[in-house]
């Protein structure tokens, strides 16, 4: 296995009685980049990252996660790295900080008190609210701070960013940036593709316990479909947009609205509008799922 | 493990202190009323007489109710183990399970801390807040007991309560293991409550009924010696339940480390298949 590699599993498998979760995953994930992990619910993404975490036992393959086999020592395993479970559950009845200091005793006092308080700082949060008061975004603070205050060298993100509003959004993404740039290495799951286009350097798109593709965002939006509304300053003949190159699926409602799905490069088509009275263009990315259309046509 | 420890004791602390502080009075209660019972024994083995043998049975005898030990059994530790042993169940079926299924686990099974360590932590605190229950309890008869004729001193009371303590102990580890082995916290503790439940009516029954006592001899009730401790201890009983209670112990931590620690939502946590196919075609015949 590859000592540069932060995460690495090979031909992992894992069944949960006759369900198939993981069928062969080979994952590899380098030291020092974010690595966004794509795919819709139950395609294995959170299986993935527990099995890293040794919080399940795979039934085949091998992982090595910071080069160690979390199976045969997986204390030095969690000993250095963060996790923000996607069903995060925390002590109602105990204050955020007291929640944060318990699981930091837990760590072994890894974290620093000044840091979570910084760390709670730059996220709003008032750490001496009980948890039973807080709203849903601000529990997935405390889940984000506490998966941060040990400053871990990989961080293992199950959805970093539910149920965050989108300043905090931001804050969250500028925090892994943050912890890229100090050399951490960043493993999260997703099934937001914009989230995943903003942050990560590399995606991986697992889908049925299967990793399906890897590439940078932007490839993988390129090759996405693109919803678009052209809205034109008065009826048009745009059948002949169909011929245009990557375009497919075109509607035109009364004439001055036409609706089509663009693969690819938007280029040829913005040459072929230039011909007609455009008063506006809207352009929506695609879900996840049609993203995994292309992959899958 | 000390973490952990110090969380599980955290979070029992209400429920030692009600459940303590509650039967501490209790039972402190029930000991000023010794003399009384004393100055009517006459009187009260006379009407005990009159009673129907099954109810007789179901208070755990009228054997020696006037003698400090008899009156200890009867009126506090003949029931005392099956309402605290509610407490143990409940404890030991939520110990690690009950945390599973909030879902807190996987989030501390995710920080630098050995499956051990975490069971250790866990399974100390049942042990503490268990002795601790026993000891409010313990505390609650020392006090009165020098001002009545109960002739007992807070030495010879220890005896009691270790047996107490003891077999409380059997049943939390028993709902432990079965919480682990069975597919949800409710079911390993509504399986532990029917063997409590069971062996208390089968140890009632069998005081009537000798053909009942074959059978009893594997309920933890025959081998439980309550009050009857204070005139003697029977060591050999007292050991089985520790070994039992240990192995117990044992196996639940075997099942803890093969575990694949659960998550919200993953999996179901409802009756087996059977149960639920069961449930279904029930229904349906209802239907129709």
């Amino acid at each position: 296995m590859n000592a540069k590699l932060a995460i690495e599993t090979r031909n992992l498998v894992k069944n949960y009685g006759p369900v198939q979760a993981l069928r062969g995953l080979d994952l590899q994930v380098r030291e020092g980049e974010i690595y966004g992990f794509l795919g819709p619910n139950g395609a294995g993404k959170t299986t993935t990252i527990r099995c890293l975490l040794d919080s399940i036992r795979p039934n085949a393959g091998e992982i090595r996660v910071l080069g160690i086999d979390p199976q045969s020592d997986p204390v030095a395993v969690r000993s250095r790295v963060g996790y923000l479970p996607g069903e995060l559950a925390l002590e109602g009845n105990l204050k955020a900080i007291d929640m944060l200091q318990l699981l930091n005793r837990i760590r072994g006092g890894q974290g620093k008190r000044s840091f979570i308080h910084e760390l709670a700082e730059r996220l709003d949060l008032d750490l001496n609210v009980k948890i039973k008061n807080l709203s849903k975004g601000n529990k997935q603070k405390i889940g984000v701070i506490q998966a941060f205050m040990h400053k871990p060298e990989l961080l293992l993100l199950d959805e970093p960013t539910a149920g965050l509003d989108p300043m905090m959004q931001r804050e969250v993404h500028q925090f892994l940036s943050d912890m890229r740039d100090a050399g951490a290495t960043i493993f999260f799951s997703s099934h937001v593709l914009s989230e995943v286009e903003v942050i990560a350097d590399r995606v991986g798109i697992i889908r049925i316990g299967e990793l399906v593709e890897v590439a940078e965002p932007s490839t993988l939006v390129q090759r996405s479909l693109l919803r678009v509304e052209v809205r034109f300053q008065q009826p048009v003949e745009a059948h002949r947009l169909e011929q245009v190159e990557g375009v497919r699926s075109l509607t035109q409602d009364d004439g001055t609205v036409v609706r089509m799905e663009v693969e690819g490069e938007m280029d040829a088509l913005v040459k072929a509008l230039a011909e007609f009275p455009v008063s506006r263009i809207e352009t929506e990315l695609p879900s996840l799922e049609e993203v995994f259309l292309v992959y899958y046509q | 493990m000390l973490a952990i420890l110090r969380h599980t004791m955290s979070r029992s602390r209400t429920a030692i202190l009600a459940w303590g502080l509650i039967l501490a009075i209790y039972a402190g209660f029930m000991v000023t009323f010794y003399d009384n019972i004393l100055e009517m024994s006459d009187m009260f083995t006379e009407l005990i007489s009159h009673y129907p043998e099954e109810l007789v049975a179901f208070v755990g005898g009228a054997e020696g109710i006037t003698e400090p030990e008899g009156y200890l059994d009867v009126y506090l530790f003949s029931y005392m183990a099956p309402i605290l042993g509610i407490y143990a169940i409940l404890a030991g079926s939520g110990l690690l399970v009950g945390d599973e299924e909030r879902g807190l686990l996987d989030l501390f099974i995710s920080h630098p801390i050995s499956r051990t360590s975490l069971f250790l932590g866990r399974w100390v605190g049942l042990c503490l807040s268990l002795l601790l229950i026993v000891g409010f309890m313990w505390v609650g008869i020392v006090i009165p007991v020098g001002s009545t004729q109960l002739g007992l001193g807070a030495i010879d009371l220890i005896g009691p309560f270790l047996t107490l303590f003891v077999f409380l102990l059997l049943f939390g580890t028993l709902a432990l293991l079965l919480s682990l082995a069975l597919p949800s916290r409710n079911l390993g503790a509504a399986v532990t409550g029917l063997v409590l439940g069971g062996g208390f009516m089968l140890n009632v029954i069998a005081e009537i009924n000798p053909d009942l006592e074959t059978i009893n001899q594997f309920s933890p009730f025959a081998y439980f010696q309550g009050g009857k401790a204070a005139a003697g201890m029977e060591w050999g009983w007292l050991a089985g339940l520790i070994a039992a209670a240990l192995v117990f112990s044992l196996i639940a931590w075997v099942l803890f480390q093969r575990r694949d620690i659960r998550v919200v939502g993953e999996r179901g946590w409802g009756l087996p298949k059977f149960f639920k196919r069961w449930n279904a075609n029930r229904r349906k015949a209802e239907a129709t």
